[in-house]
């Protein structure tokens, strides 16, 4: 692994963001807030452990799919992937450079949402290492996804609709802002398809808002393999 | 030394972006010269191991393109044509995070980032956001890329487009003080009789000619060009012929135009045998 081209790329592509656009923080963080105040509004204020916990689920999963777009123009539009490729830099380096910016720049969404928690209790230092746990395996497991898709994706018209719309369906649909328990079971196991799915349960067990299900975090590992495996494989990296 | 054989590229809608070429080069600077379409960047593209080619065989200092990728990989370095800054970070950024995932040695890092921006002009702005830079500004910091790098072999591909004239004498420039094989893609012909020991023309994915300037234009000996509304070639809505000096002067004040024979004109006889 190319550590250091991980870290130099996490700086350009995630650090740079939140030194120079605090806009992009805001834009990002949002959507898991304003889902918070519905939640908040429609449960009165019953649920929104769940929106509190989903959030910081939200705001990894939706920057990490933003990266179906950004790679995709990295790639047709900016050639940085042509740039890349003749350097020894491997798809898997690309993938840990995409999760490791990510990461960083979910971090102050991430840190909001781990303020709030601590504002209504939730917090622990278990539940916040769980947490940790969870983000960063999350991070690489949507980041593969991300970069997997974004190396099929022939021109950049229609790109960020793309990112946007796997975004909202693997983030939003999942139990990210409600309790799994109301989902039918096989319906809950469709939604394992995406790696949301494997961290909410783990989170929303964690911290005492459903069943703990350590079952969960072999999911979640398997997936982020598995989705290793498939961007490793199938993703196109040197063009044919 | 590059040497390329029968190399074809297909791509999946039909198009033959290149067609059984064969190249052989080993001298310090080649201007690889073409229109539009004729087949450079996919050409560059194959050698630098961004793309596969449909048949035939190419190898870098004698390791094949295709099988081991890994290896030319750490001997080139290639700028791609449309290559564009990502804008939020700066110059110094771009330069180093290339070197990183080029394996260079972090000591290693600032002096050659340094180096190779003060070559180019960019030290004093490599601070400032490449969004805020010009269009030139932007390709130099590639340039800067590729010149940081300690390639062995460096391929540039159209480095200079959209840059000024002063610009482009800076690239030139810092070109000429690498110690790698370069090989340059361009459409500017005094880009090529300026830097490069050896032109190749390539058009319609094949190879025109090879060669010095002085040998690539032989066949022209003795001629000039004539440009009027009667001629061998037709270009657009103009007529070219090439024709003796002495007879060009039969044409003076007859609405033609004389013109001294250049590089450009390999690409209007394509590879015709001129009369002589």
């Amino acid at each position: 692994m190319n550590l250091k081209f991980i870290w130099s790329f996490a700086k350009f592509n995630g650090l740079s963001w939140i030194r120079d656009s605090p806009w992009s923080i805001v834009a990002n963080v949002i959507t898991p807030i304003c889902l918070l105040a519905i939640v908040f509004l429609i449960s009165k204020g019953a649920l929104v452990a769940y929106a509190v916990v989903g959030g910081v689920i939200a705001i990894i999963a939706s920057t990490s799919l933003t990266s179906i777009g950004q790679s995709a123009i990295f790639r047709i539009e900016f050639r940085i992937q042509d740039l890349l490729l003749s350097t020894k830099v491997h798809i898997l380096d690309y993938v840990s450079a995409f999760a490791v910016a990510d990461l960083v720049f979910a971090s102050p969404g991430i840190a909001f949402f781990t303020i709030l928690s601590i504002a209504i209790h939730l917090f622990t230092p278990f539940r916040f290492l769980t947490t940790i746990a969870v983000a960063l395996l999350l991070t690489v497991a949507t980041a593969s996804i991300a970069i997997f898709v974004g190396s099929k994706i022939k021109r950049s018209i229609g790109v960020w609709s793309i990112s946007g719309i796997l975004s909202a369906l693997l983030t939003l649909i999942p139990p990210t802002f409600y309790p799994y328990g109301v989902l039918p079971k096989p319906i809950l196991y469709i939604l394992m398809i995406s790696p949301v799915t494997p961290a909410a349960i783990i989170l929303q067990g964690a911290y005492g808002l459903g069943t703990v299900d350590n079952a969960m975090w072999f999911v979640l590992i398997g997936e982020v393999i598995f989705y290793l495996l498939v961007v490793r494989t199938f993703g196109t990296w040197r063009e044919k | 030394m590059i040497e390329v054989k029968n190399l074809t590229k297909k791509y999946a809608d039909g198009t033959v972006a290149l067609d059984r070429l064969s190249l052989r080069l080993n001298k310090r600077i080649t201007a690889v010269l073409g229109r539009n379409g004729a087949g450079k960047t996919t050409a560059i593209r194959i050698l630098s191991t961004q793309l596969l080619p449909t048949s035939g065989s190419a190898s870098i200092n004698g390791l094949d393109i295709v099988s081991d990728a890994g290896m030319v990989r750490d001997v080139i370095s290639s700028i791609p044509q449309e290559i564009k800054p990502m804008g939020i970070a700066n110059s110094y950024d771009h330069v180093a995070m290339y070197l990183n995932a080029r394996g260079i040695p972090s000591g290693e890092i600032d002096s050659l980032v340094e180096s190779a921006l003060r070559d180019l002009n960019l030290w004093h702005i490599r601070k400032k956001p490449t969004a805020d830079l010009s269009g030139g500004m932007r390709r130099k910091v590639f340039v800067a890329m590729a010149l940081a790098s300690k390639a062995q072999v460096i391929f540039l591909d159209e480095p200079t487009t959209g840059l000024d004239p002063i610009s482009r004498m800076e690239v030139w420039a810092a070109i000429k003080k690498v110690s790698g094989t370069i090989v340059i893609t361009t459409h500017y012909m005094e880009e090529a009789k300026e830097l490069a020991q050896e032109i190749v023309l390539i058009d319609h994915g094949k190879k025109l000619a090879q060669g010095t300037v002085p040998e690539l234009l032989r066949r022209f000996e003795g001629k000039v060009r004539v440009d009027g509304a009667r001629g061998k070639y037709k270009i657009g809505t103009n007529y070219i012929s090439y024709i003796k000096s002495a007879e060009a002067k039969k044409l003076l004040g007859k609405g033609y135009s004389i013109k001294q024979v250049g590089l450009e004109d390999l690409f209007v006889i394509r590879g015709d045998t001129l009369e002589s």
